[in-house]
């Protein structure tokens, strides 16, 4: 799943955003990078929800990366107006950057968090959000980071 | 037959529909594994899925940006639509094996480079349709989708109808059985919703199931368009 389609995600019970968590799996297939469908995509993007996903999935080596995607989504309509001038060498950095992210970024095994304690697990690719899949917060003892011995 | 409903579509893709239905018979994975009856699994033929996606991307002048596939099963009206030109397509299916083997399909059509598919993404998701599906409303320009006829659950195939209406901003299609005809458009009418058969399609299920008991059965289905805007 590319985090493209993980934006579109909500929890199937209550219906909030979902976080990336636990990334064992990921693969990044190169695609053929096309500026103007990354600034048709850009308005219907939750932005919030992308930086998070990309800090989840940005390998160590990446932080570099993370820093072209501030903090507030960009201006839409100046991106669109330098695209149609032919301008758009400024955003450069920016469009490459959400192309890595959206499109070649593939979440393979993860799982994915509600803010309510929800978690679904991501295999093979493919999130399970089936309602009755959730692993609920109080069967997450398995899980949960090992006690620091004192 | 349902040639009938090509004439007015305006190509979108670099594909011609013959070439897109070609493709579609190449992909690797068109039959399920073990077909579930519960689920009225069985496959959309590559001749009804080229047209279907082709009347689904040449709306007003404009290929959609995002279609979404529910109940997609191996993911045919999904690939369809990917190489009519549509840039996005997320197919949705309560059977992993059957996303699984979408999957390998989608993985297949990115490999094939003649057909330019590395431009488009495609994405699947585990998720109950009619209980809980996982996406917000009006993400997507279109939702196409070939449903359970609901001959195992009753009136499934318009559960997944008035779900696919709540996820598209501007148009539904979807093939319901023509023997029904007339209930969907009273309760098309109902909902508000202008919808209209754009063809009757013969959809040839094979014996993929025991209680079939002919080599294969032909069985009239009405491909409908609902307009949302």
């Amino acid at each position: 799943m590319r985090l493209l389609t993980h934006n579109l995600l909500v929890c199937p019970v209550h219906r909030e955003a979902l976080r990336i968590e636990q990334v064992r799996e990921l693969e990044v297939i190169a695609a053929e990078y096309r500026p103007e469908f990354i600034v048709r995509m850009l308005p219907r993007l939750d932005w919030g929800v992308l930086r998070a996903a990309a800090a989840a999935t940005a390998a160590a080596a990446e932080a570099g990366r993370l820093e072209a995607l501030p903090p507030q989504a960009p201006d839409v309509e100046a991106i669109q107006a330098a695209l149609r001038d032919g301008q758009v060498a400024q955003y450069e950095g920016l469009l490459q950057t959400l192309h890595h992210f959206l499109v070649e970024t593939h979440v393979i095994t993860a799982r994915l968090g509600c803010p309510h304690g929800e978690q679904y697990a991501i295999d093979g690719g493919i999130p399970n959000l089936l309602a009755e899949a959730a692993i609920s917060p109080d069967a997450m003892e398995d899980v949960a980071a090992p006690a620091v011995a004192s | 037959m349902v040639d009938a409903i090509v004439p007015g579509v305006q190509k979108r893709s670099s594909l011609s529909l013959k070439q897109v239905e070609s493709v579609l018979c190449s992909l690797p994975r068109r039959r399920f594994e073990r077909p579930r009856i519960d689920l009225e699994q069985y496959v959309t033929s590559a001749h009804v899925a080229a047209r279907v996606a082709a009347c689904a991307v040449s709306r007003s002048g404009e290929v959609p940006e995002r279609v979404v596939d529910l109940g997609t099963g191996t993911g045919m009206l999904a690939a369809a639509v990917v190489l009519h030109g549509c840039p996005v397509a997320v197919g949705v299916d309560v059977d992993v094996d059957a996303l699984r083997l979408a999957r390998e399909n989608g993985q297949h059509l990115r490999r094939q480079s003649v057909h330019k598919p590395e431009h488009s993404v495609m994405d699947w998701i585990q998720a109950d349709v009619v209980d809980g599906v996982p996406l917000s409303p009006k993400t997507f320009e279109v939702a196409v989708m070939n449903p359970p006829f609901g001959t195992r659950h009753r009136a499934v195939d318009m559960a997944f109808w008035d779900v696919a209406c709540t996820l598209a901003t501007d148009a539904v299609y979807t093939m319901h059985k023509s023997s029904t005809r007339e209930y969907v458009l009273r309760r098309a009418r109902r909902a508000g919703h202008d919808a209209q058969v754009l063809a009757e399609v013969r959809f040839d299920l094979p014996a993929s199931y025991r209680f079939h008991r002919q080599a294969s059965a032909d069985v009239a289905v009405d491909l409908w368009r609902v307009r949302l805007r």
